[in-house]
């Protein structure tokens, strides 16, 4: 077996900075490690500048998709649960993976404050929805994926991220236009650590919490911790990355959802399922303005917004 | 409907429902235990009618507080019907589990009919299962 896929407690620090890669490296892992009851594995990571969406969102509703594309940054939907977040290098990420019945966020979140609040001197504090706040800001988001024989809990840390950038990718200008199921994200005001403290750093917090997540874990080895480079793994977490990266799971696997737009006289309504137009009610135009049945609509989303300026100009 | 529900380790349900017809039909959710130890739930992935599904494959998806869980076939079927309400309330199985709350309901066949009362747990046995297992889980 290999090295990286050993149990125990034990901490990984990816070197990798793209999402999909990161995203896929923890699935791999989750998925192939030989899980051992009462042990946890810490996944250390950073992503350059991207947005990341929980499993049962809508990227329209969640964020400016056409910014994003138009400004490299990535867009990625996670297996687990929860909201959409904004992450670049002065964001760390913290993946704990254990046996199904080892899952525990509260205690894990626990961990991160007690560590932070006793070396930086803050008063950090966890909430109801496994947030981690200071005063009224929120500097933690928490998601998680619960499977037969594993459990993960994955969760930010706003350390000296670009908080104007995590606004303006965040804005998005389709959501009112949006009505849908899709898990919706509870927006909070946001605060980086450094921000309370400009002792804090990355570098600093990293060392930090791996030390203290090896003592937390009564793991006499300290030096248990180890850089990994998932481009040697490359081969094995293929299938995981492709599907990360795939139109498919981006865009279609999106719940359903009605797309509204009001022009003068009526609203033109774009059903959309899979990520198929699958109905478009109100207007005979639009199937003129090649906009008709069955096609994708993240692929004809730009010719929407068009649509949308026209008639909000002619209101 | 007043057949007797057998359950999973897994904490899903299972129950026949009217005998009279000449396919077995059940109907599958999740059991109060599950719905409380997951929270809220905000959306629920059911399949398509017609796929069909061994024991233990994934046939639904749930999203609660922000953790997203399988839910296993206790045995093998094909999927007749879904609970199309819970598309718009997905919380119905936090309200209801046992009744408004179902998630899907299959054709099984004879042997597998056979499998229920041999291989699950009846309400009985289920409560006492999660009695002794109660302490399990907190490390």
């Amino acid at each position: 077996m290999q090295a990286i896929l050993r149990g125990g407690n034990r901490v990984l620090i990816s070197r990798s900075t793209n999402v999909y890669t990161n995203l896929a490296l923890e699935r791999y892992l989750a998925e192939n490690i030989k899980h051992e009851d009462k042990t946890r594995l810490l996944i250390l990571w950073r992503n350059k500048p991207c947005v990341v969406i929980g499993r049962y969102q809508n990227p329209f509703a969640e964020s400016d998709v056409s910014y994003l594309a138009e400004n490299q940054i990535d867009l990625a939907r996670r297996y687990s649960g929860g909201g959409t977040c904004y992450h670049d290098l002065g964001n760390l990420n913290m993946t704990i993976l254990t046996a199904r019945n080892g899952y525990n966020r509260k205690k894990n979140l626990q961990w991160v404050v007690n560590t932070l609040n006793q070396a930086y001197d803050l008063n950090l504090h966890i909430t109801e929805r496994d947030d981690i706040f200071l005063d009224k800001y929120k500097v933690t988001g928490s998601a998680s994926r619960l499977e037969r024989l594993y459990a993960y809990h994955h969760f930010t840390l706003l350390i000296n991220a670009d908080l104007n950038y995590l606004r303006r990718t965040l804005k998005s200008p389709d959501q009112s236009n949006i009505q849908s199921k899709a898990t919706m994200s509870v927006r909070s005001s946001v605060l980086n650590l450094s921000d309370r403290n400009p002792k804090i750093t990355y570098e600093k917090t990293l060392e930090l919490l791996i030390k203290s997540f090896l003592q937390w874990n009564n793991e006499s080895n300290m030096s248990n911790y180890h850089y990994i480079d998932p481009l040697l793994y490359e081969e094995q977490m293929k299938s995981f990355e492709s599907e990360l990266k795939s139109e498919k799971f981006l865009f279609q696997s999106t719940p359903p959802f009605v797309y509204a737009i009001k022009t003068g006289a009526q609203t033109i309504e774009i059903t959309v399922d899979n990520g198929l137009i699958t109905d478009i009610k109100g207007n005979d135009s639009i199937s003129e303005n090649k906009l008709c049945r069955g096609q994708l609509f993240h692929s004809v989303h730009n010719q929407i917004q068009q649509l949308k300026t026209t008639n909000d100009l002619s209101v | 409907m007043c057949q007797e529900r057998y359950f999973t380790k897994k904490h899903e349900w299972i129950q026949l429902l009217d005998a009279n017809k000449k396919s077995i039909e059940v109907r599958v959710g999740i059991s109060d235990h599950a719905q409380r130890a997951l929270g809220d739930v905000v959306y629920c992935e059911l399949p398509s009618v017609g796929a069909k599904f061994k024991r233990d494959d994934t046939f639904a998806t749930l999203e609660s507080v922000k953790a997203v869980s399988d839910c296993y076939m206790p045995i093998d079927g094909e999927i007749s019907d879904v609970n199309e309400k819970l598309k718009s309330e997905a919380d119905l199985i936090n309200k209801s589990p046992y009744e408004n709350g179902w998630l899907i309901q299959a054709f099984i066949n004879d042997k597998e009919k056979k499998n229920i009362s041999s291989t699950l747990m009846t309400e009985k046995q289920y409560k006492q299962f999660l009695e002794t297992n109660k302490e399990a889980g907190d490390h």
